[in-house]
C-alpha cells in the first residue's frame, strides 16, 4: 500500500484512531506489528532480510557494548558491519560486480559466462541498512547507549512511514521516542496534515506530472531531439526534488500525526548560492550519514595530507553516495563528478571569498541569483548521470544530441502549463521559506479563513492537476 | 475539555462539509461546460458525449490515437458516398471503445464499424485497465451504458463521489473549448498530424509480446458479435508501423485474425505493410502516422473495404 495509494487515505486515520485507543504500553508492539504488515503488503518474500538484518544490529550492539576488551570490541564492530552489508552488497551489486569481473576478464583473454541473479532488490533494504550501520557505529563510539529492548530496536530499522525511502534516521532520535510513545495531540496532528497536504501536492501535482513527461522522454532518447532532452535534463532535478521532498512531507507529516519527530530532508536546496551548500541542504539525511560515518573519520584519518586529505575524503564519499544510488558506472561517475566539483570549490573557495569581499557581492540579489542559477544548471547537468534505467550508452547519446542534434523541441503544452500552475505555489512556499520566514504564513496564518482558503486551494490543485491514476487495482463489471 | 473536543469535532466536520460543497460546484461548472460545448466534437475531450448522445453516421471508426490520428473519414464520405465519423481517442482504449460502441448500438445500428484495435490487441490484460474507467468517471450521468461500465465497488464509490476529481487534468482543455470552440474547424473528429518524424529510431526491429489473454479475448469476441449480430459489418484494422516488427504475426495476432474470421467480421491488417515500413516521411514518429501517410492508409483500408462491401452487396 503506498502513500499515495486511495485505501491509505482511509486506512491511516483509522490506524491513528485506533494508535490512540491503545495504552502506551502497548503503541510500540502496534507500531512494530503495523510497519510489519506495511512491509509485507509490499513484499512479503523479502520481508526475512528485513528480520535477518534486525537480528545481526541487534546481537552485534549488544556484543559490543558488553566487551570490555577494546580490540573485541572493534572485531564486533567489523564483523557486525560486514555482515549488516552483505545482503545489500548481495542484492543490490551481486550483478554489477560480477559482470564487471567477468568483462575485465574478458578484457585480458579469459572467456567466461556471464553470472547474472534474477533476485529483485528488497524494498528499502539501502535504507534500513544504513540505518543499522549507523546505530552500530554509535554503540561502538558510546553515542547512543545499547538498546536492550528488541520491539525498539526492530521498530527502528522498519518504522513503517521512512522504511521505503527515508529519511535515514538515527538511533539516537528515534531509541528515546519510541520509549515515550504519547497519545496524538490536537496541535501535532493539524501540523501533521499540514505536511502530508503539502507533501501530497509536491508529489502528486509535480513530480508525477513531471514525470509524464519525464519518463516518455528518457524512455525513448534515441527518438528526442537534443532540444527535447535538455529541456526534460532541466525538469528531472524539479521532479527529483518535489518527488522524494514530498514523500519526506508525507514521511514527517504520518510520524508527527502519531507524535513522533522525523528528521528533515530537504532544505529549498535549489536557492543555495554554491555546490557545497547545496550538499547540505539535499537529501539532508544521506548527506549527514557520509558525513558523520565516512567523511569525518576518513578524513581525521587523512588529515596530515592538508588539503589533498579533504579532497581525498570527499571523492571517496561521493563514491560511496553515487554506488548507494544504484549498482552503474553512471552512478559511480555521478558521485565522483559530484566529489569533484565539490574539492574544486574547497580549493577555489578563499579566492572566491576574497573575490566576493573585494567586490561586496554576498548579499547583493543579482550575484545570488546567478550563483543559483549557475548551481542549479551544474546539478542538472550532473543528474543527467543519476537516472535509474538508463545507460550508460544513452547518458551518451543525450549528451551528444544535446550538444550536436539540437532539433525542434517536443513539448506537450497542457501538461507543462499544469505543472507550471502547480509550480507557482512550491516556488512561492521556497523563496518565502528562505527570504522572508515570518511573513505570508498561509498554512499558519493567525485567521481561520486565510488558514482555510490555503488548505482549500491546495486540496483542489491535487484534486484537479494532481496525477493520481497510479497503482489502482480494478475490478470490472463486464 | 468536552467542549474542546466538541469544537473541534464541530472544525473537522465543518471543514469537510465547505470542500464537500466547494468540490460539487466545481464539478457541476465543470458538467456545464462540458455540456455547453458538447457541439465542438473535433478534439477527444468532446467525443464521448458525441459518441453516446449524438453521432448518427453510417460509418463510424473508434480506437485509440492510431485512429483519430490515421483514418480520414472525410475521404471515407468521399468515396462510400456513405456519412462516417471518427470516434478514435488519444491515450483510450478497450473500455472506451467499448462504451462507445455499446451506447451507439443502444441508439442505432450504423452499417459499417471500423475499429482500430491497437498494434497487439490479444497481449492486454484489460480487466486491469483502470486509465479508461477514471476517464469515463465524468461521464457516468451521461448514459446508464457509461454508469454500468464504471466499477462499482466501494472505494470507487467513494472516490467518485468527488466530483471535480472525475475533472482531473482536463480543466484548461474545457476552458479552451469553451473559449475557442466555435472557432475550431469540424473535422468530423480526425486529428492529423502534420509533422514529418523529427528523428528516426536507431532500432530497427521491434519484438511484440506474444502472449494471448484469454479473457480479452472474451471480451473482444463478446463486443464483436454483438455488433455483427445487429447488422453492421465490421473491419478490425492494424494500423501502419514506422518499426519493423520481428516473428510478425505473432500467434497473438493470428489468434485475433482467426477469431475475426470465426465471427465473420474482417480483419486487414496493415502494420508491417511495405508501403509504411521504414518510410520516415509517412510517419509522425515510431507509431503514428502523419497527414501524409494518413492520407494513404485510408485509401488502403477503402480498397479493402471496397472489395469486401461491394462483395456483400452482390451477394
Amino acid at each position: 500500500m503506498s502513500f499515495t495509494s486511495f485505501q491509505f487515505l482511509w486506512v491511516f486515520p483509522l490506524f491513528v484512531l485506533f494508535y490512540n485507543l491503545v495504552t502506551q504500553k502497548y503503541r510500540a508492539i502496534l507500531l512494530l506489528i503495523t510497519s510489519y504488515l506495511f512491509y509485507l503488503n509490499m513484499q512479503p518474500v523479502l520481508f526475512i532480510m528485513l528480520l535477518i538484518v534486525t537480528a545481526l544490529t541487534y546481537f552485534s550492539a549488544h556484543y559490543i557494548t558488553h566487551q570490555d576488551d577494546d580490540d573485541k570490541r572493534v572485531l564486533g564492530l567489523r564483523i557486525g558491519v560486514v555482515c549488516t552489508l552483505l545482503p545489500l552488497l548481495f542484492f543490490k551489486y551481486f550483478n554489477f560486480l560480477a559482470n564487471t569481473l567477468v568483462t575485465g576478464l574478458q578484457l585480458i583473454g579469459l572467456e567466461i559466462h556471464p553470472i547474472t541473479t534474477n533476485f529483485v532488490l528488497p524494498i528499502g533494504i539501502s535504507f534500513y541498512t544504513f540505518m543499522a550501520i549507523g546505530y552500530l557505529v554509535d554503540v561502538f563510539n558510546e553515542e547512543v547507549e545499547f538498546e536492550p529492548n528488541y520491539i525498539s530496536v526492530s521498530l527502528f530499522l522498519s518504522f513503517f512511514p521512512y522504511i521505503l525511502s527515508g529519511p535515514i534516521e538515527r538511533a539516537g532520535n528515534m531509541f528515546e521516542q519510541f520509549k515515550n510513545l504519547k497519545r496524538s495531540t490536537w496541535n501535532g496532528l493539524v501540523s501533521g496534515l499540514k505536511l502530508m497536504l503539502w507533501g501530497y501536492f509536491m508529489k502528486l501535482c509535480i513530480a508525477d506530472r513531471l514525470a509524464l513527461y519525464n519518463d516518455l522522454i528518457f524512455t525513448s532518447i534515441p527518438n528526442r531531439s537534443g532540444s527535447t532532452l535538455a529541456i526534460a535534463s532541466l525538469l528531472y532535478p524539479i521532479q527529483v526534488y518535489a518527488d522524494l521532498g514530498g514523500y519526506t512531507l508525507i514521511v514527517m507529516g504520518i510520524s508527527k500525526c502519531l507524535g513522533i519527530k522525523i528528521i528533515p530532508n530537504f532544505n529549498r536546496p535549489f536557492l543555495a548560492t554554491s555546490i557545497s551548500e547545496f550538499w547540505r541542504r539535499w537529501h539532508i539525511s544521506l548527506i549527514k550519514w557520509l558525513t558523520d560515518y565516512i567523511f569525518t573519520p576518513l578524513s581525521f584519518t587523512l588529515r596530515s595530507w592538508k588539503l589533498w586529505g579533504i579532497i581525498t575524503a570527499l571523492m571517496l564519499t561521493f563514491f560511496i553516495s553515487g554506488i548507494w544510488h544504484g549498482a552503474s558506472f553512471c552512478f559511480i561517475f555521478w558521485g565522483l563528478m559530484q566529489g569533484a566539483l565539490l574539492s574544486f570549490e574547497a580549493y577555489t573557495n578563499p579566492k572566491r571569498n576574497k573575490f566576493e569581499e573585494k567586490y561586496h557581492l554576498r548579499h547583493k540579489g543579482a550575484y545570488n541569483f546567478i550563483c543559483i542559477l549557475f548551481v542549479y544548471f551544474v546539478f542538472a547537468f550532473t543528474e543527467i548521470w543519476d537516472k535509474e534505467g538508463v545507460t550508460w550508452n544513452e547518458t551518451m547519446l543525450i549528451l551528444h544530441k544535446i550538444f550536436h542534434e539540437w532539433g525542434t523541441p517536443y513539448l506537450i503544452l497542457s501538461k507543462f502549463l499544469y505543472a507550471s500552475i502547480a509550480f507557482i505555489p512550491l516556488l512561492f512556499s521556497e523563496l518565502r521559506n528562505e527570504y522572508k520566514p515570518e511573513r505570508f504564513l498561509f498554512f499558519d496564518h493567525k485567521n481561520i479563513f486565510i488558514r482555510w482558503t490555503s488548505y482549500l486551494i491546495i486540496l483542489f490543485m491535487i484534486l484537479t492537476i494532481g496525477v493520481l491514476n497510479s497503482s489502482q487495482f480494478i475490478y470490472f463489471q463486464f | 475539555m468536552k467542549s474542546i473536543y466538541l469544537k473541534r469535532l464541530f472544525k473537522i466536520f465543518l471543514f469537510c462539509l465547505i470542500a464537500l460543497l466547494l468540490d460539487q460546484t466545481m464539478g457541476l461548472l465543470f458538467h456545464s461546460i462540458r455540456d455547453n460545448t458538447v457541439h465542438y466534437p473535433c478534439i477527444d475531450l468532446n467525443k464521448t458525449i458525441y459518441a453516446v448522445n449524438k453521432v448518427h453516421d453510417d460509418i463510424i471508426i473508434v480506437g485509440s490515437s492510431e485512429a483519430s490520428i490515421g483514418l480520414d473519414p472525410n475521404l471515407i464520405q468521399t468515396k462510400l458516398k456513405k456519412t462516417c465519423f471518427n470516434l478514435g481517442h488519444t491515450s483510450i482504449a478497450f473500455w472506451w471503445e467499448v462504451m462507445t460502441i455499446k451506447a451507439i448500438f443502444d441508439r442505432y445500428t450504423p452499417e459499417i464499424l471500423i475499429w482500430d484495435v491497437g498494434p497487439n490487441p490479444l497481449s492486454i490484460d484489460v480487466t486491469h485497465n483502470y486509465r479508461d474507467i477514471e476517464f469515463m468517471a465524468r461521464y457516468k450521468d451521461i448514459s446508464p451504458t457509461v454508469d454500468s461500465l464504471i466499477n462499482n465497488s466501494i472505494a470507487e464509490r467513494i472516490k467518485y463521489t468527488s466530483l471535480s476529481y472525475t475533472y482531473n487534468s482536463t480543466f484548461i482543455e474545457y476552458m479552451r473549448l469553451f473559449f475557442k470552440g466555435k472557432t475550431m474547424k469540424n473535422t468530423k473528429g480526425y486529428i492529423p498530424e502534420t509533422e514529418s518524424m523529427i528523428t528516426k529510431a536507431d532500432f530497427s526491429t521491434f519484438t511484440l509480446k506474444d502472449t494471448i489473454n484469454l479473457k480479452t479475448k472474451e471480451l473482444y469476441a463478446k463486443i464483436l458479435s454483438q455488433c455483427i449480430k445487429k447488422g453492421c459489418k465490421v473491419y478490425c484494422v492494424f494500423a501502419p508501423k514506422y518499426l519493423n516488427y520481428t516473428h510478425y504475426p505473432n500467434k497473438s495476432i493470428k489468434s485475433f485474425e482467426q477469431l475475426c474470421d470465426s465471427l465473420g467480421c474482417t480483419s486487414i491488417n496493415l502494420a508491417q505493410d511495405t508501403t509504411f515500413l521504414n518510410h520516415p516521411n509517412y510517419f509522425y514518429e515510431n507509431y503514428h502516422l502523419n497527414k501524409k501517410g494518413a492520407e494513404i492508409y485510408t485509401h488502403m483500408i477503402l480498397d479493402s473495404i471496397g472489395h469486401s462491401f461491394y462483395s456483400i452487396d452482390k451477394n
